[in-house]
């Protein structure tokens, strides 16, 4: 820790301060969507052309679901929730994990993964909502 | 003009990266004039934040967070006036 930080100083405000307020899970799974359909197709198309772009645009893809996933840990989700929900930290971590993995993989099966733990944080989320 | 010309801020928030981190203790200096690119503290709806002067139009200051995606500026709030420059930022301590 920087010495610095224990001097007395006024806080001034670098913020956004118009949070929109608005999350939702199916951010993140419609890019799910994409990634797995991507797997789909990628695996039905020989023409490397072809190829090449399915895996740059399901890498964008998978780096969205990420990104989506995180807003949602770090900006919906309170303490409160991990209260009721003690396993909420592990699922956000094994599914961006997956969103990871959905990169690095064109099985089909890693992205159907990322999108079953997308459902499951849904649902925690739609419960949340009640 | 403030009696004393030094002032200490500590940043909260992401609006200024790269240049200012969150926690980051910066040294300000009261006795100047406002210019374009500065960046200094100001005081909005009564509170200090910390913006750069994107362009000034006589009494007017607009600003700017260097990292608009995370920034509440004078593209929200509009144009401050020059008394509510309250210090820019010599340097990062």
């Amino acid at each position: 820790m920087k010495l610095t930080r224990l001097l007395p100083a006024t806080t001034v405000y670098a913020h956004c301060d118009l949070p929109c307020g608005v999350y939702d899970p199916a951010q993140a799974r419609i890019e799910a969507e994409s990634v797995l359909k991507i797997m789909q197709k990628y695996a039905a198309n020989e023409d490397v052309v072809f190829r090449t772009r399915a895996i740059i645009i399901k890498e964008e893809r998978a780096e969205l679901a990420k990104r989506h996933l995180w807003v949602l840990w770090t900006d919906y989700f309170k303490p409160e929730h991990l209260e009721q929900h003690p396993d909420l930290h592990d699922l956000f971590w094994r599914a961006t994990k997956a969103a990871g993995q959905a990169k690095h993989s064109v099985d089909p099966a890693d992205g159907q993964k990322l999108l079953d733990l997308i459902a499951e944080i849904d649902a925690i989320f739609q419960t949340t909502k009640k | 003009m403030k009696l004393w010309p030094l002032g200490l801020y500590r940043v909260a928030g992401e609006s200024m990266l790269p240049a200012f981190r969150p926690g980051d203790t910066l040294l300000g200096w009261r006795w100047f004039r406002p210019r374009a690119g500065q960046a200094v503290v100001a005081r909005q709806a009564g509170r200090p934040i910390i913006k750069r002067i994107a362009r000034l139009e006589g009494e007017r200051v607009f600003l700017a967070g260097d990292n608009p995606p995370h920034s509440t500026d004078s593209r929200h709030f509009g144009a401050v006036s020059r008394a509510q420059i309250e210090a820019k930022i010599i340097r990062k301590i």
